[in-house]
């Protein structure tokens, strides 16, 4: 029973946590609700719900610790909200066992803590990890998150604040309390509700969950609260277990996280500006709506002068700081389209850029089918010679099997090479992005060599080289190296077919030189005018009959991308001399 | 012998593999200068040339050696090869003209047939040299009689051309041709005709 072990072990931790959870869960009612109400069941119970809460903030932490599943900011988000409930809950703990009061007084910061700790879950649930990438950026989401916290703080402040504590009044304010948080969990769940529809698998789950919970402890902390400013609730009735079962489905909703895979990828494309501008709009609502409640405000005549001096001074606060909320928002919104658009920019022009020269790339290799057909053929023939002298030494009496041996060994070596040119030609029509890696310039230009062999032949031009053994890496992409390799080859080679007057020659240089590696193609065909020198390497700049002028300025703005340098200078006695400079490849020295 | 000329050192080792494994003998030459400088044994030889070389091609080479009066037949590989191309290099005399990769027989084929036909010339130049020999142990005299005889000269027309009796001259006659062992008028025209062109200024 060897393999059963792992899945065993699996669902142990699979089903660990529901079990106990639920059994906290059948413990809590049994003993509720059969016990006599003594100081020990209700040090039991508010301990128990203390504890839970101590444990989703726990799980919700761990999350935001981990990666593995998904948006960081969500799960603290989550933690702060659990934490914030935690510390009520520790009041709770604080004034009923510790202190042995029979409530929590008023005016203590317990109601301000319970009120504003749905505020961290709506900013969780603002952030929807599968469908507002923008909103996952660490700085928007916490400038939601203030938006969200100042606009609660700011209903708090006006319609709770001035009875908890400058005239307080129970009877005023614990229905206001009521209804307020009533309206905030009611904000909560509807928010949820729309956010889950539009949740997709993975985190879908997740959402339900969230929902499940947030739904179930509105319902349940409304009701208790009715019931406790009513007079007739009890730690003992449902609505308290309830309560505490949505406490252990708080607690699920990280685990359930741990369970489902939920570090998928985001993609750009799924930026929506449109949700955006709604937020904004939301925002310049509740800005807007503000003021409105203020001026209500003043034409209520029979409040105390102290409380609407108060609650004037909180509408004035509160549109200060939502401003500048929406302002700041409205700023970061802009500069992220702006970042966005211009990181666009930059992909579109780097793809039309390899593109370009991909094209120009086949342009060369149509010109170089030749010298290909060549470099391909000729390893072929050399593996139908030496198959055939193979068979040979094979059919003599008696088979001389040391010569059949060495033709065979010869067909292999032979079929690889062949294979090796067709894999090179291969690199240079593929439509790749560049790939960096340190690159031998030597080897650059012996890889583009047999190319143009055919070209240098039937031009008559007399090829020699001149490569230093010592040059350091460079850190390219040699794809794009053989290109500019091969068309500078290529331009030199059509400028010396013109002349007849003097050798034609072709001298290929590389060096170590201050701005790293040098390379040099030297020609002694018809030159560069001198007034032309600098603008060859325009586009569309071209001498020749047929040329499109695309070359050398691809092969400067791949010199470019390197960190290098191309330039082209007349040659004496006759000629030109094109050349170019490549940063040397760090650690390469 | 065969000569292969190639720059591509894995053609030439393919090709020297194939060649000796009909039990001919293989020179191989990386470029034409090599072919030029290596010693050229005297007997039956034939030189396998790459068109496509370094420098100048192959087809110039045939030139360049015909001018130097090397007569080894010529058997053209190339890469690839155009009908223009072939035509010049059969007109200046090659054996044959083979496109890579080619069937190991008909570059075996081409090889002997340019070996025979090397064989032959070498057997051709051997009996001009030797003709050559005996009309050179003529005297001044019986050389100027021959000329005369094989111009169509009579007897008579001679003696009075070069002031000797007719009989003189048919005695001068008569030694030359027993010299260079003719047995008659028309062997000794014919004789005279071959030593006369085709001097092959390579011959030792």
């Amino acid at each position: 029973m060897e393999i059963s072990r792992p899945h065993l072990a699996f669902r142990y931790t699979a089903q660990f946590w529901p079990t106990l959870l639920i059994g906290v869960l059948v413990v809590r009612a049994v003993v509720s609700l059969t016990l006599k109400p003594t100081f020990a069941l209700l040090v039991y119970n508010v301990i128990v719900y203390f504890l839970l809460l101590l444990l989703s903030t726990a799980f919700a932490f761990r999350n935001a610790v981990q990666r593995t599943v998904g948006s960081r900011l969500f799960w603290i988000f989550m933690a702060g909200g659990c934490g914030l409930w935690s510390f009520d809950q520790w009041l709770n703990v604080y004034y009923g066992l510790i202190l042995r009061a029979d409530n929590v007084p008023d005016n203590s910061v317990a109601d301000p803590a319970l009120f504003l700790h749905i505020v961290p879950f709506m900013a969780a649930v603002a952030i929807q990890p599968q469908l507002h990438r923008s909103d996952q950026r660490p700085s928007r989401a916490s400038l939601n998150f203030l938006l969200l916290l100042f606009f609660w703080i700011f209903l708090y402040a006006y319609v709770l604040f001035p009875y908890q504590y400058l005239f307080a009044d129970a009877a005023i304010y614990n229905p206001r309390f009521t209804a307020l948080y009533a309206a905030e969990n009611a904000a909560l769940v509807l928010a949820l509700g729309a956010s889950t529809l539009r949740t997709k698998a993975p985190w879908r789950s997740v959402y339900l969950h969230f929902l499940g919970a947030s739904a179930l402890y509105a319902v349940s902390s409304t009701v208790a609260n009715i019931g406790i400013d009513a007079g007739w609730m009890s730690n003992r009735s449902v609505i308290a277990l309830a309560q505490t079962a949505a406490v252990c489905w708080f607690v699920w909703i990280p685990l359930r996280a741990g369970q489902v895979p939920l570090a998928g990828k985001v993609t750009a494309t799924e930026l929506e500006a449109g949700d955006t501008t709604l937020a904004t709009l939301l925002a310049q609502i509740s800005v807007a709506a503000i003021p409105l409640i203020g001026m209500w405000e003043l034409l209520r005549r029979h409040e105390a002068s102290g409380m609407r001096t108060f609650r004037l001074s909180v509408v004035l606060i509160s549109v200060l700081f939502l401003a500048l909320g929406v302002f700041l928002r409205e700023y970061l919104v802009k500069r992220d389209l702006l970042a966005d658009s211009r990181k666009q920019a930059e992909v579109a022009l780097r793809q039309s850029q390899a593109e370009m020269a991909r094209v120009a790339r086949i342009a060369t290799m149509g010109e170089l089918t030749a010298s290909i057909a060549h470099e391909i053929n000729q390893p072929l023939a050399a593996v139908v010679a030496n198959g055939s002298a193979s068979l040979r030494w094979l059919a003599m009496r008696p088979p001389n099997l040391d010569e059949a041996q060495e033709a065979l060994k010869r067909v292999i070596q032979e079929g690889n090479r062949a294979s090796g040119v067709v894999e090179r030609i291969r690199g240079l029509l593929k439509k790749a992005s560049p790939e960096l890696r340190p690159v031998d310039v030597n080897d650059v230009i012996r890889e583009v060599l047999p190319l143009v062999t055919t070209e240098l032949a039937s031009g008559g031009v007399a090829l020699r080289t001149a490569l230093a053994d010592d040059v350091p890496a460079v850190h390219g992409d040699a794809v794009q190296l053989h290109q500019v390799m091969l068309n500078l080859i290529m331009n030199a080679i059509e400028a010396t077919s013109m002349i007849s007057d003097r050798p034609r020659e072709l001298l290929i240089e590389s060096a170590t030189g201050p701005d790293g590696v040098l390379v040099r193609v030297h020609d002694s065909g018809k030159g560069v005018d001198p007034e032309h020198l600098h603008r060859v390497f325009e586009p569309f700049f071209t001498t020749k009959p047929h040329g499109i002028g695309m070359g050398l300025s691809i092969a400067r703005t791949i010199v470019e991308a390197h960190g290098g340098r191309l330039w082209a200078s007349p040659g004496s006695p006759f000629g030109a001399i094109f050349q170019f400079t490549l940063p040397v490849a760090e650690g390469a020295l | 012998m065969v000569f292969v000329v190639d720059d591509d050192a894995s053609i030439r080792v393919a090709l020297s593999s194939l060649i000796r494994s009909v039990g001919l003998e293989v020179e191989l030459c990386g470029s034409t200068a090599e072919f030029l400088q290596k010693e050229r044994p005297d007997v039956p030889s034939c030189l396998v040339l790459d068109v496509r070389l370094p420098g100048r091609s192959g087809l110039d080479f045939q030139r360049d050696l015909a001018a130097l009066k090397v007569r080894t037949p010529i058997i053209f590989i190339t890469g690839h090869g155009d009908i223009p191309m072939s035509v010049r290099a059969m007109k200046a005399g090659a054996v044959e003209f083979l496109t890579k990769p080619f069937r190991d027989q008909d570059l075996l084929d081409a090889i002997q047939l340019a070996l025979e036909q090397d064989r032959a010339r070498r057997q051709q130049d051997a009996k001009v040299a030797a003709l050559r020999e005996r009309f050179a142990s003529l005297t001044q005299r019986e050389r100027e009689v021959v000329a005369m005889v094989v111009s169509g000269m009579s007897n008579k027309e001679i003696a009075a051309e070069v002031g000797i009796s007719e009989n003189t001259v048919k005695v001068h006659r008569s030694r030359a041709m027993e010299k260079v062992q003719a047995d008659s008028l028309a062997d000794l025209v014919k004789m005279a005709e071959r030593a006369g062109k085709d001097r092959p200024e390579e011959a030792p």
